[in-house]
Parts: C-alpha cells; structure tokens; sequence
C-alpha cells in the first residue's frame, strides 16, 4: 500500500483497480480505498479529484436503443430457426422450432414450366380470373389463381409421400399430418415442385405464382423449405424460409431475399377477386363477360360511362353487383345464372 | 452481473439452454448497442452487427471457450465484426485488419444538469477528449467508463498490452494540461468537501 503515498493525480487515473473502483465496476472495493485514506488522510482530496474526473467524463450519453430490442431478438430467433435444420429427417430438439404455426404461404413463381409426367396424374386448369379450390385426396385444400395449372398423382395412399406440381399460382393449405416434430414419416411430407425449386412443408398454407424470369417465394407464416434442385443432384441447396421471407430465385440461385412488412398481401388474390379504383361501369362489365362468362345487356350505352369513385374491393359477383346498383342507382336484372340487365332506376 | 453469475449463465448457454441465452442478450444488448454507437451513428449496422454476433453465438456454442469475461469477450466480437462491416461498405480502406480507419466519439448532447463546477469540468473533459485520436479516446472510453484495467483494454481492442500503455500515456499527455489546469481549478473553486457517496 506504500506506492499511495507518492501517487499523483495522473498515478491514480493509471492505476486499474482505482479506475475499477471509481467506475462502479468494483463496489467491494470501498473497504480497500477507505483504507487507503485512512492511512494517507493527504490523498484524499486527490483522490476525489480523480474521481470527479471520471465521474465528469461517464456522465455521457447513453445509447440504448430499447426501440429496437423485440425486434432485433425476433429477428435473431427467425434466423436461427431458419439455420436449424428443416421440416425434413434431422430436426435437432429446439424451442423456438416447435412453436412455429402450421401454417404458411409462399409465393413462386418458375421461369418456364416443364413437366415430367407421370402416367397417372389429374390435372386441374383454371381460366383467366378464374378461382377454382381443388380438395386434394388428404383433404388439403388448393385454391388455384386464374390461368393456372395444377397436377397431381390419382393414387394417393397412406404413409407415401404427397406431391403435386404446378404451373402458375396457387394458395395452399396443407393438411397437417405430423404430430411428432422429431420424427416425420414419409407420408407427412407435402412437396410442390416448379421447375427451379421444390417446397417442403409438413402442414401449412402457401402460395405459389409463376413469373416469367424469376421464382419468388415470399413466406406468411410457418415455416418451408425450398429445395432448389440443380440438374447436377450434387449441388442442391436448401433455403429454410420462415414468415414474412420473401426471396426471389432464378435459374436454380437464391437472388435475393429480404423481410417484407406486409407478406399476407401476396395472397390478397384470395379474397379480393373483384377490385376496382375508380373504375368505370363499363370496366366492370367487360370484367364480367371477359373473364366471368357473363351475358350483360346494358338498356343505355350512356350509363356504361358511368363512374364509381374510389375502391371496390368485393369477393363474390353478387356483392360487387349489389355495390353498382346501390352506388349507381341502377336496377339489376337477373334473366338467368349469368345473364344480366342494367337499367337506370 | 455478477463474474459467477455471468459464468454460470454463459455455461447453460452452452449446454444449449435457451433461456440462458436469451438472458444473455437482455443483458448486453444495451451495452452493445451502447459501444456499437461510439464507432458509427449506423443503428441498423450496429443491429446487424449485434444480430449476426448473437446468431453466430448460437451456432458454435458448443465449441466456444468460457472467457474470463463475457462482457469483454462480446464487445471484442462487436468491435471486429463491427469494422469489417464498416470497413466493406467504406471501400476505401485496403489495409490490413489492424489498422482501420474509424471514429470514435462520445456525445454529452442529452445530460442531466450538472453542478457548475462539474458542469465545467465536464466541459473540460469533454473539449480534450474529443481532440484525442479515435483510439485514444476508445481507450478512454474502455477505462473510464467500462472500467476495464489495461490488459482487458488490450484483450477487446486485439493491441498487446505494451500499445495500450503507450495509447493510454499518449492520451495522458494530451490531457496532462488540462489535467493540470483542472487541478488548479479545484484547489481554486475550494472544491467541495469530498463527496461521501463517491468515498465510503
């Protein structure tokens, strides 16, 4: 304890334990510098000089950043969910994996679609603006997009693996089969394939678009795995997608991938077949007979210039027809399932 | 935290106990941020960082060392981490690992009123400081504020130990003037008697 007797002030700024004290980093350290004082009663107002100095200069500014905390954790916690091991054969045991939600939606999208077809496959297309749901033979349910295609074996059995294919952009809800996270039989697996990428999921909901250059996946919630399958098997790679992922692939590469705030706006196809902004009655009547194989008999070619201000958004013909007569003041006239009448009231 | 405390917290990480972990990031994650921001006013970068230090955490726990002091071990991975990221996006730098290029500054812009003679003594502090070198002033960041002795400094900053005394009397020198003029100050402005808080 000598050397105190000579410290100076610039001794004690050197010195590691009085600055481990100094800076709180060290409380059960006050007996000793007590002691200090005691016997050099002459270093005291030093020592408090040097204190006040640190003190002066810890009294910055703190950055905290409690703003960004929860999401900075979620966003750690999706990456390592998302790290682990997929839905497939080797799932390690882990907490976060076995909250995630059944369910999911991605979007897909293949450069051009070629098919290797098997000798028993249903197919199912749809129509432009057409919206078809296909029950699939395990009760899942697919809701295929207009000008889409959807193909899938006739013989589905137990406990072997359930795969279609497609072509063009579906929503999927997938039949959640497993119930043991560690141990996932074959015939628990759903597989989509498209021509660059093949997704995994065990039991959730997507959605799956074609593009002309590119595939985008984008993830709502749950969790899937795209396989990117290179003709060359030795170079396959997985993408493990967790919700609101969007990512984009094209010739068998991950090109891009982010978060998106907003991914349940990827399926909003769904349920908003009918949206117009500030559309013209004749819009809506060439939507009709376009793409809907309505018959509409207008009594005055004036009131297909009528408009309607702002957005329609309905899922289903009656409403949005229910929406014209109320906003337009006109009469509409069933003649038959699909052939109308508008008249002004 | 206390160091056993901190221990055995970082040992259950190990084991793969998540709320461990998930403790562990309560803990530093302002402290983190709180370093990250001396280096760069980047948020996102500082959360990129941090987000990238814990994921790589998680990955490799079962082959990571205990270190004396996680706190010290988190803020040596920022650090690195932290001017690599930098150091990519400036594109400027094409020196070796070592010999970066950063900033480094400490900001009073927000404090809480202070007693006169502490206010100016602050400013003081504040006015030295700034002129310091990034790495002088890192150094006395590390002391003065984290309380780390000269051998933790060398540890966070990847500098041996003989660098840190050099950096650290350089920055010394440079506020040995100051110092001495403060000292003066005091004596002069009968500094308070000592304050019992700071010496019982």
């Amino acid at each position: 304890m000598e050397e105190y007797e000579k410290y100076t002030l610039s001794d004690f700024l050197e010195d590691d334990s009085f600055v481990r004290w100094a800076t709180n980093a060290e409380p059960e350290a006050n007996v000793f510098w007590k002691e200090v004082i005691k016997i050099y009663p002459e270093k005291e107002a030093i020592m408090t000089q040097a204190v006040e100095i640190i003190t002066a200069y810890r009294s910055q500014d703190t950055f905290t950043n409690e703003m960004g905390r929860q999401q900075l954790w979620n966003r750690i916690q999706a990456e390592i969910t998302r790290e682990e091991e997929p839905a497939a054969t080797r799932v390690k045991s882990m907490p976060l994996y076995m909250k995630v939600a059944a369910a999911a939606s991605l979007l897909v999208a293949a450069t051009a679609v070629y098919w290797f077809f098997a000798d028993h496959r249903e197919s199912v297309h749809t129509a432009y603006n057409e919206v078809t749901k296909v029950v699939l033979p395990d009760h899942s349910v697919v809701t295929l997009n207009g000008n889409s295609t959807l193909y899938y074996k006739d013989n589905w059995t137990d406990g072997t693996l359930r795969e279609v294919w497609l072509e063009g952009e579906a929503f999927f809800n997938v039949k959640h089969i497993n119930k043991d996270t560690l141990n996932i039989r074959e015939g628990e697996r759903f597989l989509v394939h498209g021509r660059d990428v093949e997704i995994e999921v065990l039991g959730t909901s997507f959605n799956v678009r074609d593009q002309a250059e590119k595939t985008d996946v984008t993830l709502i919630t749950g969790k899937v795995k795209v396989v990117l399958a290179s003709l060359s098997k030795d170079t396959v790679t997985d993408v493990i997608m967790l919700p609101g992922d969007y990512a984009e692939f094209a010739n068998q590469n991950l090109i891009a991938k982010k978060k998106i705030e907003k991914p349940q706006q990827s399926i909003a196809w769904i349920n908003q077949d009918f949206v117009f902004t500030d559309a013209l009655l004749k819009d809506i009547v060439k939507t009709l007979v376009q793409y809907h194989g309505y018959k509409v008999d207008v009594k005055d070619d004036k009131l297909l210039n009528l408009k309607i201000e702002g957005e329609i958004s309905v899922s289903s013909i009656p409403e949005l027809l229910a929406t014209i007569s109320a906003t337009l003041d006109l009469d509409v006239e069933q003649k038959s399932e699909k052939h109308i009448v508008l008249s002004k009231k | 935290m206390h160091a056993e405390q901190e221990q055995s917290i970082w040992n259950a990480f190990k084991r793969g106990e998540w709320h461990a972990y998930s403790r562990l990031y309560e803990e530093y994650y302002r402290r983190l941020n709180n370093y990250g921001y001396k280096f760069t006013r980047d948020v996102a970068l500082i959360e990129d960082t941090i987000q990238d230090l814990f994921v790589k955490l998680w990955t490799n726990r079962e082959t990571l060392s205990t270190p004396p002091s996680v706190k010290n071990y988190l803020y040596k991975a920022l650090r690195h981490s932290l001017f690599r990221k930098l150091k990519t996006r400036s594109k400027l730098s094409f020196s070796a690992a070592d010999d970066y290029d950063y900033t480094f500054e400490v900001s009073y812009d927000h404090q809480l009123i202070l007693r006169e003679e502490q206010q100016h003594m602050q400013d003081m502090i504040k006015e030295v400081v700034s002129k310091l070198p990034p790495r002088q002033q890192e150094i006395v960041y590390l002391r003065f504020y984290e309380g780390l002795s000269y051998e933790e400094v060398g540890e966070v900053m990847s500098i041996h130990i003989n660098s840190v005394y050099k950096l650290w009397y350089k920055a010394l020198d440079n506020l040995k003037d100051t110092l001495h003029y403060l000292v003066c100050l005091l004596w002069c402005l009968c500094l308070p008697k000592p304050d019992p808080a700071v010496l019982s």
